[in-house]
């Protein structure tokens, strides 16, 4: 389980977080939602080690993260740039947690490969991340953290920069993962329909508050969350559909 | 064919002028009317192991200096560059690494004069080496600074998120993306400090010869043989070490 007690964070006279709480269980994923500028990949920021917050704390199992180096945590950030490291191979880069770890070359290459696998990757591994899409590209960055098996991933809108179609496969991709590899997950994305088909618990931070919803209806029913503008817009397509004169 | 013409004319231009210089550096007298000195002899390149053997310790601190000073500087200027990219303010600090190339090389070896010589480094190679470098380390800011942005830091925290220690992520992430950049700097820091003519003379006040200023000093002897030789002597690691930058740094930039 984690839990963020009371984060706070200010740069200048901005607060950007007032206060942000939330316990999130293993194995569930947190969808939160904002607008842009509200907070949210500050927060995932606090959360890998990038920065420190002004006060609170941060805890994962009972212990406190805060004075943890970023590369101590078992906590991965992924952003909407897939960030492969482009002078590795798509094998090099789903092994470097683990070559860095200096497990042995057998282990390293057999989960490799069972991991490729599972990607849809086993025939890519010697090509470039040059040589790849934005789906295959954002698939290695999802195997190259699960593969260290993190206790906790950071997803700052990881399917932004995709292309419609590939973004469907990608969450539905997701929603596979977070299920085999029981992934604990804070999930930040501006796309309501993105955070409902992901998320386990949903919030919506505004004006550096988070507000977690209970309930699914809590967070279409609330203003903040901005579920209720999209559902009345996607309302009134159907409306003016059915009301469309047959030809 | 009208590239490899091109080509050709190119290195034609560029391999004359050594051409003459080795031929002058291979011949002796001069018989007039006669077009070409036309008497071969290697007595001034024999003399580098004793007439001229003071070309020969000059070429050797050059070699020295000019190496230790272009790893330094390079050294320096990649870790002080990295720095800037964390630190608020980097475009005074970067204009600020423009100072010494503004003023001439001249101007700025006079206005470290002063602190040369009431700290007694004036007239030593020391001090000479301490001067060349706070006129190269800036270059080499620059240069690199160029290498570091946002994307550079991203993969660097990605590789700390996956659990690599900043060292791990330096050498297996950062070095092997910055080798071209690094590459070029080690090459035109060598190049400054190599040809390095004003601040060496002020600082150096005569005393401390590198290649540079004996090259110099024969040309103003009006012995153009000897000046020859020096000449080659000076363009001859540049142009190993341009035709080896040319390759490498070429092969890299297409595996990058």
């Amino acid at each position: 389980m984690i839990a963020v007690m009371d984060f706070q964070k200010k740069y200048g006279n901005e607060i950007v977080l007032d206060g942000v709480n939330f316990v999130l269980e293993k194995g569930k994923t947190l969808c939160v939602t904002g607008a842009s500028g509200s907070g949210k990949s500050t927060l995932l920021r606090l959360l890998a080690g990038w920065e420190s917050p002004d006060a609170g704390d941060f805890r994962i199992a009972g212990k406190s993260m805060l004075h943890i180096p970023p590369s101590q945590r078992k906590v991965v950030y992924l952003s909407q740039e897939p960030l492969l490291f482009p002078h590795l191979s798509v094998a090099k880069n789903l092994s470097y947690g683990l070559e860095i770890r200096r497990l042995p070359g057998k282990v390293v290459r057999e989960r490799v490969g069972e991991l490729a696998q599972r990607l849809g990757l086993d025939t890519q591994l010697h090509k470039m991340p040059d040589q790849l899409s934005g789906g295959q590209k954002q698939r290695v960055s999802f195997g190259r953290s699960l593969i260290i098996e993190p206790e906790i991933f950071l997803l700052d809108e990881p399917f932004a920069s995709l292309d419609h179609q590939t973004r469907e496969e990608m969450q539905v991709l997701f929603g596979e993962l977070r299920l085999t590899f029981s992934m604990t997950t804070i999930f930040v994305t501006h796309d309501i329909k993105e955070a409902l088909m992901t998320a386990d618990q949903l919030a919506t931070l505004k004006g550096g508050k988070l507000t977690v919803f209970d309930q699914v209806q809590d967070f279409l029913a609330s203003p903040e969350s901005g579920a209720r503008k999209e559902l009345d817009f996607w309302t009134r397509i159907q409306q003016l559909q059915q009301h469309e004169p047959q030809q | 064919m009208m590239q490899k013409t091109l080509n050709t004319l190119i290195i034609i231009f560029l391999a004359l002028p050594l051409a003459a210089l080795l031929y002058l550096s291979a011949v002796k007298f001069w018989v007039y009317p006669d077009l070409l000195r036309a008497h071969f002899s290697l007595e001034f390149w024999s003399g580098l192991g004793g007439t001229y053997s003071g070309l020969t310790s000059s070429f050797a601190l050059s070699l020295l200096m000019a190496t230790s000073i272009s790893l330094t500087a390079t050294g320096l200027g990649f870790f002080f560059s990295a720095f800037l990219l964390l630190v608020p303010g980097r475009s005074t600090w970067l204009a600020l690494s423009f100072f010494p190339y503004l003023i001439a090389p001249v101007s700025f070896g006079a206005l470290l004069q002063t602190y040369f010589v009431r700290f007694g480094l004036s007239g030593s190679t020391g001090g000479v080496w301490i001067a060349q470098l706070l006129f190269v380390v800036p270059y080499a800011n620059i240069l690199l600074s160029t290498f570091w942005n946002r994307h550079i830091r991203q993969l660097y925290q990605q590789a700390i998120t996956l659990g690599a220690r900043p060292l791990q992520a330096l050498s297996g992430i950062i070095l092997p993306l910055a080798k071209p950049w690094l590459g070029l700097s080690l090459l035109q820091c060598f190049l400054i400090s190599w040809y390095e003519y004003g601040i060496t003379r002020l600082i150096g006040i005569g005393k401390v010869q590198t290649l540079t200023v004996g090259v110099m000093h024969y040309l103003n002897e009006a012995n153009p043989h000897v000046a020859a030789l020096a000449a080659i002597l000076l363009v001859s690691p540049v142009v190993l070490l341009g035709a080896i930058s040319y390759i490498v740094v070429g092969k890299l930039s297409l595996q990058v």
